[in-house]
């Protein structure tokens, strides 16, 4: 790979959306939409989504990242995935 | 969202039940399931089943059982002091309310009563898979730590039955090894109580503890002795009741202490020589030079950490809880720094 593809915040999202959707068979996924005090994503949805963040988007998640001011919505799932995207 | 449920306390009553959901993960039939459930919360020496939560299906009063989040104490020591942390364990939900909040409803409930008690953490030591949902939780990560496996070739069988393995001498050390048919626990509790403090906590390794421990229906243990009449070190080795000697699942060095480091060596030479199964396994975080040295010259595979979630899933963890609770007393206030912890004798989840 040549380097990270260049990805806007809205592009971004758009596929974390659509990942979010797959794992929660949603339609769609509301951004302030919480995901973590309804419990609805199960610890094996959760492990698939690390794994999917991963791959997507060629980062990498280490135990001091999970907390849930990077994964309570969508929204601030995007400012994460976004801020890791510039770490390297 | 889901089927509704409703959580609970649990007692005795409810082993039954217990019994028969957790058959998927224990394996031990309905009567070794018991008997496993009466040891974990009936004989523990530090804690009953008043932490342990279920959920069954249904509103208040409840219908079947349907999930189980259980806690056991452990016993650990500090500047002096000894003092019993519950640990989660023996987690399950069944597989139609796993999309919903059952389990994370059981863990709050825990806590609350933990909260309620005045107790300051909970641990859990357990299942890789839920520690992520567990983190964004408020859950924090002491580990991951290295682990050592020493994986043998196909068809391997170990020179003798274990109990008929004849003493030798350790060829570092000279000491005598010997392979105890149950645990020497006069040898045991003087070489844990020889092996000095640090500062740090370790687990309580006394009488009581290792006699509990030896009565798991559901494991088989393999014990190793060095020395005579002055015990020089000692080593536990563990594999699954239910599963054969070439069976799937590891051997797991579960505690290996020594007074040492040449006897902490053949100790674990002579282990992985020596015991059943096709890989061997044990934590290598606090482990000396001298047993690192060995494990090497036997070829087995050092997984260190990466610090990445999605790689470092099989390797040995500890994630902690603080419950909220207050007048936390000051040898317990840093448990979430990895160096607080002291593993040197503790290679597995010695501590059940």
């Amino acid at each position: 790979m040549d380097g990270r593809a260049a990805l806007t915040e809205a592009a971004v999202r758009d596929r974390l959306s659509s990942c979010l959707a797959e794992l929660l068979l949603m339609e769609r996924v509301p951004d302030d939409f919480d995901l973590i005090s309804n419990g609805s994503l199960n610890s094996s949805m959760f492990l698939a989504l690390l794994v999917e963040l991963e791959d997507r988007f060629d980062i990498q998640i280490s135990g001091t990242d999970m907390n849930p001011e990077n994964f309570q919505t969508l929204d601030r799932m995007t400012q994460f995935v976004c801020a890791k995207r510039t770490e390297s | 969202m889901g089927e509704p449920f409703s959580v609970t306390g649990c007692t005795p009553a409810d082993y039954a039940d217990i019994a028969d959901i957790q058959e998927g993960l224990l394996a031990g039939g309905r009567d070794g399931n018991l008997a496993y459930l009466k040891w974990k919360y009936g004989a523990n020496p530090y804690l009953d089943d008043r932490y342990t939560v279920l959920a069954r299906s249904g509103g208040a009063g409840g219908g079947d059982l349907i999930g189980m989040v259980g806690v056991f104490g452990s016993c650990w020591e500090a500047g002096g002091q000894r003092f019993v942390l519950p640990c989660l364990t023996d987690t399950i939900v069944a597989p139609e309310y796993r999309n919903s909040s059952a389990f994370h409803d059981m863990v709050d409930t825990v806590l609350e009563l933990l909260r309620r008690d005045g107790v300051p953490w909970l641990l859990d030591f357990g299942d890789q898979g839920t520690i992520p949902s567990m983190l964004v939780r408020g859950w924090r990560m002491v580990g991951p730590w290295a682990q050592s496996a020493l994986t043998r070739p196909e068809g391997f069988r170990p020179p003798a039955a274990w109990e008929e393995v004849p003493p030798s001498s350790g060829a570092n050390s000279g000491v005598l090894l010997r392979a105890t048919p149950g645990a020497d626990l006069d040898a045991m509790v003087a070489v844990a109580r020889g092996v000095p403090q640090d500062g740090r906590v370790r687990v309580v390794r006394d009488r009581a503890y290792f006699t509990w421990r030896a009565a798991n229906p559901l494991a088989r243990y393999y014990y190793l002795v060095a020395g005579g009449e002055e015990p020089q070190g000692y080593l536990v080795a563990h594999r699954s009741g239910v599963d054969t000697d070439e069976g799937p699942t590891p051997t797991t060095i579960v505690e290996c202490e020594a007074r040492t480091d040449e006897v902490f060596a053949d100790l674990v030479l002579a282990a992985h020589e020596r015991l059943p199964g096709r890989r061997v396994v044990m934590g290598t975080r606090d482990v000396c030079r001298a047993g690192l040295d060995v494990l090497t010259s036997l070829g087995a595979d050092i997984v260190q950490p990466t610090g990445r979630f999605t790689r470092d899933r099989p390797l040995p963890n500890l994630i902690i809880r603080d419950t909220g609770t207050a007048g936390v007393l000051a040898e317990l206030a840093g448990l979430l720094e990895p160096e607080v912890w002291d593993f040197r004798g503790v290679t597995g989840r010695g501590w059940r």
